[in-house]
């Protein structure tokens, strides 16, 4: 080896040595300010709520106290923003240009507030009584202290928040967040992203939900063996009508049969099956998609980064301890009650029984 | 003139003398000092007028070009034998035969350097190829942080908090501050551990108020502080104590976020999840520099974030170590009857704190006396290293399941690599002393790019310490740094010299081609 090798050789493994540990750096500083995806944008929604809730109690108090004695006040703030503060008798259609379909104010009502059909509203809206979203309107945000109603097919674009209830007509939307202190009834072929309330109702309600019978005898028959060995040791299958009282781990694919009871937790790097009427008591969690029977009960969170099925009449948490459904893709069946929140990160919906049994 | 030639050969002697007395003497030191006399004889001395004026002492000190840099190491063709009347001194009767068998020894410590760090080196190349392509793999594609479940049932959880650190008054205004802090967590899942000096009475009093505010939530763990008391040693005496599910180490003076347990337990809900390693940087109220940093450490791990910034948060599940533990050996044992999960990837995250190799060298050695569900430090120790490296033959084992390979993989890798990246370290400074300069660059500058940081990950600077760390030595190697300094400053003069060298044959070779250069025994040439 010359000289000249030598040292190009030094020069160039000192340079990989003291540059290539920064690459790394240099991407992240390379990336400027992070466009985080939508799940991080989530809890600042939440975070938007409630300064929007904090911003109308401080600055909009007195407003919406003169609005109900002397009728609807328009104005806009420091910053040039329109408002409209609307009294309890006053509607919002009256406040209107005929034949507009664009609304830039904001929106506060001292009583109820009801949104036209097919009216698109940039700023949010804020009601002490109720709000009324009528078909095919897009709004922004709405806070209320009394219950919400979304109309067919129209949609929330960032959140929305109810001291009471808030119920979504068929194929409504509500994009982003949405809480609520009561309940939230989703109808049919609705869809949703983030829901929050201690009582999540899907689509059509059954009149009685089947009540579980839990077997308090644990018994579980092994799997057929191969060669004196469980199974091939990544799939295992539970056969119907088995109590397992244990977690089950998996490598590969989870099958649990038909009204079977698992008191523990489940967990499947591939997919997880889950007949009808099952009973698990604890959490079931997946990197592949999990399907869920009908008439199921799952007391702890239900995670999934692929895709989450969920039958007729299935229940996730209880009302005493509340639990979380998270998946990249929730396809929620009618029937189905949900305590605690609700998750899709990319695509949450309530489908029909056509879709279903398809 | 005839004067110096006694004291040159007096001094040349004398250097021979000195290179026998000291075997790691350089002999490159020695070549270069011959080199710098040569230099020094044109200006010290005229110019010699003719060739019958060179003595036979003069015919060893050739300076052909190819001959300049002696520096280089010699051809691998040439031996001690042919190359021995060539030398200086080998030209002097009595000192015949001491430089042959100097030279020979010293090229075969050299040979046997170069060997062994030939194969240190292709192992750390092998291990800089794999672990980049993996933090590279990861940090390009790296998935979004979990987002935290809002409703689940949340296990309990001890936090311990080391308080021997030198400041007392932070350490007691922690304590103090803790009963009111909002936590996003249930409280009274939130379990206390206060590790302190009972004889720190300041912290001490902040303690007993703790668990005054605190009643059955806090379990206090004085432990007097010394050499022993170290937070490996704390952290098997709160898994001992603690009543929680997870264990959380918080070694910072400040307080916590109130964002950071409830998106720290999360991952620990996934059955399959025994431990979870997180490095939050902490928020402040204000500043910019931090929001950034914050953005840092969820992009770059922990690259930004420093020991002394950062929050270390070791979420251990107990049970879930124990229930890996026992599936390990089983897996050893009766590898036929290992059934899946085998918990191989969940152990790698383990792996960068050395559970894992501790782990597997428990099981290598489980003894009858020994509790199966004993959860020992996660600080390495050496003989644990040794176990590792021992069980790298499971590796080529075809009766050991994949998720045991895969664990002694992990365990080995972990292990073993500190210790090479020792032996190559040495085997460059060797080689650096033994002649071979520029090997012994190269492999620094390889050594440098495969340095360890305390995690396990390659850093970008020297990590003598932390590999030392992790190879299980103590606080001795610490010197080592220092060390490190001064071999990089004889490195640069090395270096210097030798492009010197390198620039200088153009303006001098001529002038000395003029002289007589042939070597002794020749006939012919300018002179003749």
């Amino acid at each position: 080896m010359s000289h000249s090798e030598a040292l190009a050789l030094l020069a160039g493994l000192g340079t990989l040595a003291l540059l290539f540990p920064l690459l790394p750096l240099v991407r992240t500083l390379a990336r400027g300010a992070p466009t985080p995806p939508l799940a991080e944008d989530t809890p600042d929604l939440a975070t938007q709520a409630a300064t929007f809730q904090r911003m109308v109690s401080e600055q909009f108090g007195h407003l919406l106290h003169l609005a109900r004695e002397s009728g609807p006040i328009r104005g806009a703030n420091e910053n040039g923003s329109p408002f409209i503060v609307l009294g309890i008798a006053n509607h919002l259609a009256e406040q209107l240009p005929p034949g507009s379909r664009h609304l830039r104010s904001l929106v506060l009502a001292a009583g109820h507030l009801d949104i036209p059909g097919e009216l698109i509203c940039d700023r949010e809206l804020f009601a002490e009584g109720r709000i009324n979203i009528a078909h095919d309107a897009l709004v922004r945000g709405a806070l209320s202290r009394r219950d919400i109603a979304v109309g067919r097919y129209a949609r929330v674009t960032r959140w929305v928040r109810s001291d009471r209830r808030i119920d979504v007509a068929e194929a409504g939307q509500i994009r982003g967040w949405a809480s609520a202190v009561q309940e939230i009834t989703l109808a049919r072929r609705c869809r949703f992203e983030h829901l929050r309330a201690p009582r999540i109702l899907f689509g059509r309600q059954p009149e009685t939900h089947p009540q579980h019978q839990a077997d308090s005898v644990g018994r579980f028959d092994p799997p057929a063996r191969n060669h004196q060995q469980p199974g091939n040791g990544r799939n295992l299958k539970i056969p119907p009508g088995h109590a397992v009282k244990s977690d089950l781990l998996v490598s590969g694919r989870l099958v649990i049969g038909d009204n079977c009871h698992i008191i523990g937790d489940l967990r499947a790097d591939k997919s997880i099956v889950i007949g009808s009427n099952v009973i698990i008591e604890g959490s079931v969690f997946a990197d592949g998609p999990i399907s869920i029977g009908s008439g199921c009960a799952i007391a702890g969170p239900v995670r999934s980064s692929d895709e989450v099925h969920l039958g007729f009449h299935c229940e996730i948490g209880t009302q005493a301890a509340p639990s979380t459904l998270m998946a990249g893709t929730l396809l929620i069946s009618e029937g189905c009650v949900a305590y605690g929140s609700v998750r899709a990160l990319r695509h949450g919906e309530v489908i029909t029984d056509e879709r279903a049994a398809q | 003139m005839m004067s110096t030639q006694p004291i040159r050969h007096f001094r040349l002697v004398c250097m021979m003398l000195f290179a026998l007395c000291l075997p790691h003497a350089s002999q490159a030191t020695t070549d270069l000092t011959v080199d710098e006399e040569l230099r020094a004889a044109p200006t010290a001395m005229s110019a010699p007028a003719s060739a019958a004026e060179s003595t036979p002492a003069d015919a060893g000190l050739n300076l052909t070009p190819s001959r300049h840099l002696r520096s280089m190491p010699p051809a691998p063709s040439a031996s001690p034998v042919q190359t021995a009347p060539d030398h200086p001194v080998a030209a002097t009767p009595a000192a015949g035969q001491i430089p042959a068998f100097f030279f020979s020894k010293t090229r075969l410590l050299r040979s046997a350097l170069t060997v062994c760090w030939l194969l240190t080196a292709a192992l750390l190349c092998l291990h800089l190829l794999r672990e980049w392509a993996r933090v590279m793999r990861v940090r390009v594609r790296r998935p979004d942080r979990s987002i935290a479940l809002e409703h689940a049932q949340w296990p309990t959880v001890a936090i311990l908090l080391p308080l021997n650190g030198s400041n007392s008054t932070a350490s007691a205004l922690l304590v103090e501050a803790l009963p009111t802090h909002n936590f996003d967590y249930p409280a009274e899942r939130i379990h206390f551990i206060p590790l302190f000096d009972p004889a720190n009475r300041r912290v001490t009093q902040a303690v007993a108020r703790l668990a005054q505010a605190c009643p059955d939530r806090v379990q206090a763990l004085p432990m007097m502080s010394g050499r022993n008391t170290t937070l490996a040693a704390a952290l098997h005496a709160a898994n001992a104590c603690s009543i929680g599910t997870a264990l959380v180490v918080y070694e910072q003076e400040g307080l916590p976020p109130q964002d950071w347990l409830r998106q720290s337990v999360t991952p620990l809900l996934d059955p399959a999840i025994g431990a979870v390693l997180t490095r939050v940087v902490p928020r402040q109220p204000e500043g910019f520099v931090q929001a950034r940093l914050n953005l840092l450490a969820d992009h770059a791990d922990t690259l930004i974030a420093t020991q002394a910034d950062a929050l270390s948060l070791l979420l251990c599940g107990k049970a879930r170590i124990r229930a890996l533990r026992r599936q390990a050996v089983k897996s050893l044992q009766t590898p036929d009857l290992a059934q899946a999960p085998d918990g191989a990837s969940i152990v790698q995250a383990l792996t960068h704190m050395g559970w894992q190799s501790h782990l597997l060298g428990e099981v290598l050695v489980c003894g009858e006396h020994a509790l199966p569900d004993l959860i020992l430090s996660p600080r390495m120790r050496f003989s644990v290293a040794w176990r590792s490296i021992r069980m790298a033959s499971i590796l080529l084992n075809p009766r050991v399941t994949s998720g045991c390979r895969k664990q002694v993989r992990a365990a080995f890798f972990s292990a073993a690599l500190p210790l090479l990246w020792l032996l190559s370290l040495m085997s460059c400074a060797a080689l650096y002393f033994a002649g071979s300069p520029l090997l012994a660059a190269a492999g620094i500058a390889l050594c440098a790019a495969t340095s360890f940081d305390p995690h396990g990950q390659p850093g970008p600077a020297f990590g003598i310490a932390a590999a030392a760390r992790m190879a299980g030595l103590r606080s001795e190697i610490q010197l080592l740094p220092l060390t490190c300094f001064s071999f990089i400053d004889r490195l640069l003069a090395g270096l210097l010299t030798l492009l010197h060298a390198h620039l200088e044959p153009p303006a001098l070779l001529p002038s000395r081609a003029a002289q007589p250069v042939m070597p002794a025994g020749t006939a012919g040439g300018p002179q003749s």
